[in-house]
């Protein structure tokens, strides 16, 4: 039999590459449901339980050998290598998950993780089995190589959003350290090999068609089939449309998908193209003006505010940047986004530098790359303008960013007659579940100690409030030659039509304690 | 107590600290899904740890038992969201963030201690693991669905911390420990954070907006 050594190398080098895809598949879960907290517990717990069952079940067999040992290794090679395969089915999927809510990802996690969960828990009970003195190392290497790959994980591959290439890479090691100790210590025969040989290859060449093919997979996403009916598969095939290509850009943080028209609108011909952040839209290039002036400028006419000194947290795209670097009197305008890689593309393109004007406006704008909270947190300076430019919180982090410490933290950052503004993610036509969420948002506004909290806009609504209480000044002249014509018909005060919301509810979306049904789809 | 509600409670409250300490770290350092893979990381080595230390060090010295292990948890769980946002206050970033990941690393030590403790006063030592990872189980299906939304993030914590001092008192009484008197000074630290949880509530928001 193998040197103690080298079964110690492998107790972590299996351990290692068990934890690493347990937190890819709690990484592509999370993004793809949008419910991290669900999604991290569950699979924690899942995980957690399956390694329980599976140690019973060790606890109970009479012939535990190296031969079940690397048997499970062989059958862990192809599940890890078909994981991207089975995830990215799991996102086909998606839209019936989330009609279920939390239970349906649950349910699709426990599909996902049962299978590998199951078989990395006899991993460890095999092994001491097979070397019952030895129990103490083997539980120690076991638990060194889940931290490594914790750390591993955190620090290398999520900056890299490499899925396919992990999984390919770790499932290789593993079918090595099967195929290794079978050809020479367990001494099975070449027939044998080639066999299980030929199935990890088809694996793999499953990866690489996949690979290939994730684009499609995008595409069917944006388009909305319903994949659960065959005939919409049918029509779907036929739909595709087959020149454009969405350019897809995988940053640490999020998707950023640059979609051509023809995918979210059907038989759109034209050069139209829509910014997609974990395939949620931000903007559409023909309307994205609508957008930005709105918010840039709204607040300034209903206030009569002159800013010297603008904060944009967010806005990454640089849209917002681009309206407010025309202001005469501005002194600072510093944009704050956590996403190199948008910043990237909005500087270098494609399409976007060109909507922004980067060119123009680059020595005008001062970009810090930070997450919003920590920056308000850190810095002492005071702005007359805070703008919030984030995606919605359609998932539990980015509720975080609509919570009443973070309105605090935006108080504490606004000068005397400061003026905060962000887009609100609701529209009044939202059904009953939605109007919870906007009352308290509402309420959770209120709470944190904003003043003149008022809604605004025909088309895209979106929120302003002050520090202090300020007089009105509506001054339509200062602005006008930034406006386009479009643009004025959405600058339409609405906070009446939302007065009734703030009676709904008394519930506060704190960080400290998160009301789940604040949450946008 | 049944052995088996015992051993299912201890579980739930280990791994409901560790969801405590994750969530307190996602809104000091951000990134929940960096924030709890790290904990869990963390959390598995060093209970595999406590197995370890039970094994060379705690077994043979009787005077270690597990009302001891339960005070130690009751204490930290009590201070477990309330530390790192003393941590960030007083220390710099990275001080801090290591000194807040080091307490995950002490109540998984504490925790893994505790499983080989039960397992060894259990007749059925299967049915005990199975309790144990029932309990796991249980505080992963309560903490993001009743828990965080109900209670809010410190009210959970301190929950926990008094559910592990009534076992731990519970535990003194049955093992017929005379000595009880002196560990009313232990359960001092998580009675009197549940009194004062609405001023240490304003003490943690006071942190994180930098008052």
């Amino acid at each position: 039999m193998a040197s103690n050594r080298f079964i110690y190398f492998i107790t972590s080098i299996v351990a290692f590459n068990s934890f690493v895809i347990y937190s890819v598949i709690c990484k592509k879960i999370s993004l793809i449901s949008k419910m991290e907290l669900y999604s991290q517990v569950g699979a924690l717990t899942v995980f957690v339980l399956l390694l329980g069952v599976s140690s019973l079940i060790v606890s109970k067999l009479e012939n535990v050998s190296w031969k079940l040992f690397f048997r499970i290794e062989f059958l862990l090679s192809i599940i890890i290598c078909l994981m991207p395969v089975l995830l990215g089915l799991a996102e086909l999927f998606r839209d019936s998950a989330n009609q279920l809510g939390p239970y349906g990802w649950m349910i699709l996690l426990v599909i996902l993780l049962v299978p590998f969960a199951f078989l990395t828990g006899l991993e460890l009970p095999v092994l001491i089995t097979l070397l019952p003195d030895k129990e103490n190392i083997l539980l120690f290497l076991n638990y060194f190589g889940s931290l490594f790959a914790s750390i591993i994980a955190v620090e290398i591959f999520y900056s890299s959003g490499k899925i396919l290439f992990l999984c390919a890479i770790i499932s290789t090691l593993n079918f090595m350290v099967y195929f290794i100790f079978s050809k020479h210590i367990l001494k099975v025969s070449k027939l044998n090999l080639f066999i299980r040989s030929f199935i990890f290859a088809g694996a793999l060449v499953i990866l690489a068609f996949y690979s290939l093919n994730l684009g499609l997979i995008k595409k069917i996403n944006y388009l909305g089939y319903d994949m659960t009916k065959v005939q919409e598969l049918k029509k779907l095939l036929n739909a595709l449309p087959k020149n454009d290509e969405i350019i897809s850009i995988d940053s640490r943080y999020q998707e950023i998908d640059i979609v051509p028209a023809s995918m979210y609108q059907f038989n759109a011909k034209d050069n139209r193209w829509g910014l997609y952040l974990n395939r949620k839209v931000q903007f559409f290039s023909d309307t994205e003006i609508i957008y930005h002036q709105t918010i840039s400028f709204f607040p300034l006419v209903f206030t009569g505010l002159k800013p010297k000194k603008v904060l944009i947290l967010g806005g990454g795209d640089l849209g917002v940047a681009r309206e407010l670097s025309r202001l005469p009197e501005l002194e600072v305008l510093k944009v704050v986004e956590l996403d190199e890689a948008i910043i990237n593309l909005a500087k270098n393109g494609p399409l976007v530098n060109h909507m922004n004007n980067y060119n123009q406006i680059k020595d005008s704008v001062e970009i810090v790359h930070q997450d919003a909270v920590s920056y308000l947190r850190n810095t002492s300076e005071k702005y007359d303008f805070i703008i919030a430019d984030f995606p919605f919180p359609s998932s539990f982090e980015l509720g975080n960013l609509y919570t009443k410490e973070f309105y605090q933290l935006v108080i504490n950052r606004l000068s005397e007659k400061g003026v905060f503004t962000f887009d609100f993610p609701f529209h009044i036509s939202d059904g009953d579940k939605e109007k919870d969420a906007q009352a308290i948002l509402l309420n959770t506004l209120q709470a944190s100690g904003l003043k003149q909290i008022k809604i605004y806009g025909r088309f895209e609504t979106f929120v302003m409030a002050s520090k202090n209480k300020l007089d009105r000044k509506v001054d339509i002249s200062t602005y006008k030659e930034y406006l386009s014509n479009k643009v004025l018909i959405n600058f339409v005060e609405r906070t009446q039509h939302y007065t009734e919301l703030f009676k709904r509810s008394s519930k506060i979306h704190s960080i400290f304690k998160p009301q789940m049904e604040f949450r946008v789809d | 107590m049944h052995h088996r509600i015992l051993t299912f409670t201890l579980a739930f409250a280990s791994l409901s600290y560790e969801f405590c300490l994750s969530h307190a770290f996602t809104i000091l350092f951000g990134q929940l899904v960096e924030q709890y893979i790290i904990t869990t990381g963390l959390f598995i080595f060093f209970l595999g740890f406590g197995a370890l230390l039970y094994e060379f060090k705690v077994k043979q010295n009787q005077k270690i038992r597990l009302f001891h292990i339960e005070f130690l948890l009751s204490f930290f769980g009590a201070m477990s969201v309330f530390l790192p946002f003393v941590f960030i206050d007083i220390f710099p970033f990275i001080l801090a963030k290591w000194l807040s990941y080091s307490l995950v690393i002490l109540i998984a030590i504490l925790s893994g201690i505790e499983l080989p403790m039960l397992i060894n006063q259990s007749d059925n030592k299967l049915d005990t693991l199975g309790s144990d990872y029932l309990g796991m189980c249980f505080a992963g299906v309560c903490f993001p669905l009743f828990f965080l939304p109900s209670l809010g993030l410190l009210n959970t914590s301190l929950i926990i911390a008094l559910i592990n001092l009534l076992i731990a008192f519970y535990l003194v009484f049955k093992e017929h420990e005379l000595k009880y008197r002196k560990y009313v000074y232990v359960a001092v630290v998580p009675i009197c954070f549940a009194v004062f949880a609405p001023n240490i509530q304003l003490y943690i928001e006071g942190v994180f907006l930098g008052q």
